[in-house]
């Protein structure tokens, strides 16, 4: 007989005090702009009277929702009914959940409770969050459990399954300090603050800032070496106190067929990965964290469908800092069949030279059009003309060491090289032949020169940018390879 | 099999394409004529330099829209074709621009046919096979093709389900 139980929603005044807090920011939000654009007077009446009763509604609406809306658990789906006037009732089938992501922003954490949102393949999955305590949290995550089969005889082996749970990987403190050094680009983001500061200086220039120019320093250049050092050293704080609140206490949970990861230290994040849902695999590397001798990885899986976003934060699943030599038996025990890295065949880089020289070309007309008309000073714009092409040469000879791609044991491994102005990210990917959904082969006038093209590899992805996978300046004869291959992959299927 | 573009496919594209190069036509002898004076009342050298580079900006993308509306439709209908197999559908296009897509039978979820007002005066329709997250759209075909074509890709799906 089908098992059911029927959960309301938790936490009546936590479901009120979300829904107050929304509505004040936003409302100080408008008030803000409002109150720049109108009279004193005007804001005046109108805040408190908008502000209360704004508090007020969205105090109603949540006392509603709280009593309007529960849940039913059954065997092999969750029900959520909610809604007063507009009645709406959702069926959820576990079949089709991929993922089960727990929110736990501070004041779910004051009340010990959890947003718990459901993600499936589907394209629109913009189902009902649900505000419960941890026992129904418990409740919810073990019907999941026991669908998938994983807690057979819950009773009997509900002591057994607590065992096999094994943290595989725990980020400590000094790795998210390297990964927040690493993971940020202190130098251009100083260069390009630098810059700017210095123009506006420039442009507005006060007795006063020649006076500390002339009377503290005496010399420009110390003056502006400290602006720099000061720059660079705000822009690291930053970036590390940013990635501490929001991945503090990274943790890699392995469970016997998902894996959990959670982090957060103001809001805690929770989610539940499929382990058969995992089609790819992307180790990313910046230079410094070359340097650093650390790497990143970023799994790919079948998720949100095509927005890649929940509430503009991004979703991804990414495994921070892990030593690179560690990486490999990370991903070994993360994923079947996983072997080691396959170096592939390169791309025809007599073709890159073109579109570098386009590149350049245009980098030198920006940089004439904005000594002729803008007010920066003319050192620093031949200072990032020099810095440009310099970084374009050696992304260049980059490419030619690192980008490289193959295929074998059903699946593709492909090493990509990205350049942004000193920014070189270094990619791997290995993603499962089964995953392809399309393969794609563009060839503009400059690559038929030389008789190559534009590989795309589209394939199931929770985020757009990893589902699209793009390799440039592949022979046609390659192209047909990889298809044929594709081909026998599927047929075994 | 292979199947090529309908006939009428360079009518076809001209005349969905024809209203948008007369827009803009429009637009740039209404700057040419009256908006350019009355923006730039100056006769500095940047606002000449400014006048001279919408002036080139406004030709380079009316070349551009015009190669769109009377060039590339004769080129796609020349070099388009679509094969399909028992294991995948194909698509090539462009000859400058060469592009091929492909999709193995197996992933493809959903088979679109599309038919605007224009395609149906010649009895044209375009194919859209999707799969979980993109999608191939292909030009003008004709609607029998068409028709033929969603049954055999349906056919060849359902076949390789009961393989499987």
């Amino acid at each position: 007989m089908e098992k059911i139980m029927k959960i309301k929603q938790s936490f009546l005044p936590l479901v009120i005090s979300i829904a107050t807090l929304k509505s004040i920011v936003s409302l100080i939000i408008f008030f803000f702009i409002v109150l720049n654009n109108f009279s004193d007077i005007l804001g005046f009446f109108l805040i408190p009277i908008v502000l209360f009763s704004a508090i007020f509604l969205s105090c109603i609406g949540a006392v509603f929702k709280y009593f309007r809306t529960y849940y039913i658990l059954g065997e092999d789906y969750i029900e959520i009914r909610s809604g007063l006037l507009n009645l709406k009732k959702e069926t959820i089938l576990f079949s089709k959940v991929t993922t089960i992501n727990s929110n736990r922003s501070i004041t779910s954490q004051m009340f010990n409770a959890h947003e718990v949102r459901f993600e499936t393949n589907d394209t629109d999955n913009k189902f009902e969050v649900l505000i419960v305590d941890e026992v129904s949290y418990q409740k919810i995550i073990k019907a999941k459990e026991t669908y998938d089969g994983v807690n057979k005889c819950a009773e009997e082996e509900e002591v057994s399954s607590k065992d096999e749970t094994l943290i595989i990987k725990k980020i400590t403190n000094s790795g998210l300090l390297k990964f927040s050094i690493t993971n940020s680009n202190v130098i251009v983001s100083a260069l390009i603050l630098f810059g700017a500061l210095t123009s506006f200086s420039e442009y507005f220039k006060t007795d006063y800032i020649d006076e500390v120019i002339n009377v503290v320093l005496g010399l420009e250049i110390v003056f502006y070496l400290l602006s720099l050092v000061t720059i660079v050293c705000l822009i690291l704080v930053f970036s590390i106190v940013r990635n501490f609140i929001k991945y503090y206490d990274f943790t890699l949970e392995k469970h016997q067929d998902y894996y959990k990861i959670s982090y957060g230290l103001i809001n805690k994040q929770n989610f539940t990965l499929q382990r058969r849902y995992i089609n790819g695999v992307i180790i990313k590397q910046t230079l410094l964290a070359r340097i650093f001798g650390i790497c990143e990885i970023s799994l790919i899986n079948a998720g949100y469908g095509s927005s890649g976003k929940e509430d503009g934060e991004d979703t991804s699943y990414f495994i921070l800092s892990v030593p690179l030599q560690k990486a490999h038996a990370l991903l070994k025990e993360m994923m079947d069949e996983y072997d080691e890295f396959y170096s592939g065949e390169p791309p025809v880089f007599k073709a890159y030279i073109p579109k570098k020289v386009v590149s350049i070309i245009i980098t030198i007309i920006v940089a004439i059009l904005l000594i002729k008309f803008s007010p920066i000073h003319d050192i620093f714009i031949y200072l990032a003309l020099i810095l440009f092409i310099i970084s374009d040469i050696i992304g260049l000879f980059l490419q030619t060491r690192f980008n490289r791609l193959c295929f074998k044991d059903n699946k593709i491994y492909c090493t990509d090289l990205t350049t942004t102005f000193f920014m070189y990210t270094y990619k791997k990917y290995i993603v499962n032949v089964e995953a392809v959904l399309k393969l794609e082969f563009n060839r503009g006038p400059f690559q038929r020169l030389y008789g190559v093209g534009d590989i795309s590899i589209n394939m199931y992805s929770d985020k757009e940018k990893d589902a699209t996978l793009k390799l440039h300046h592949y022979t046609h004869k390659f192209f047909k390879d990889l298809r044929e291959y594709l081909i026998e992959v599927n047929k075994g299927l | 099999m292979e199947y090529r573009l309908n006939k009428n496919t360079y009518k076809i594209h001209l005349l969905a394409r024809l209203p948008f190069l007369l827009i803009v036509i429009g637009v740039f002898i209404t700057y040419q004529i009256f908006l350019r004076e009355l923006i730039f009342d100056g006769n500095d050298s940047l606002s000449y330099l400014i006048q001279n580079i919408i002036l080139v900006v406004l030709i380079i993308i009316l070349l551009g829209i015009f190669i769109f509306t009377f060039i590339n439709p004769y080129l796609l209908y020349k070099y388009a074709r679509l094969y399909i197999n028992d294991e995948y559908i194909e698509y090539h296009t462009g000859k400058v621009f060469y592009s091929t897509h492909f999709v193995p039978i197996t992933k493809v979820q959903q088979v679109k046919i599309n038919r605007g007002p224009i395609q149906r005066g010649y009895k044209a329709s375009s194919i859209t096979i999707k799969t979980a997250f993109d999608s191939l759209d292909t030009a003008s075909i004709d609607t029998s093709v068409c028709e033929e074509l969603k049954t055999v890709i349906l056919k060849r799906i359902d076949g390789k389900n009961h393989e499987n």
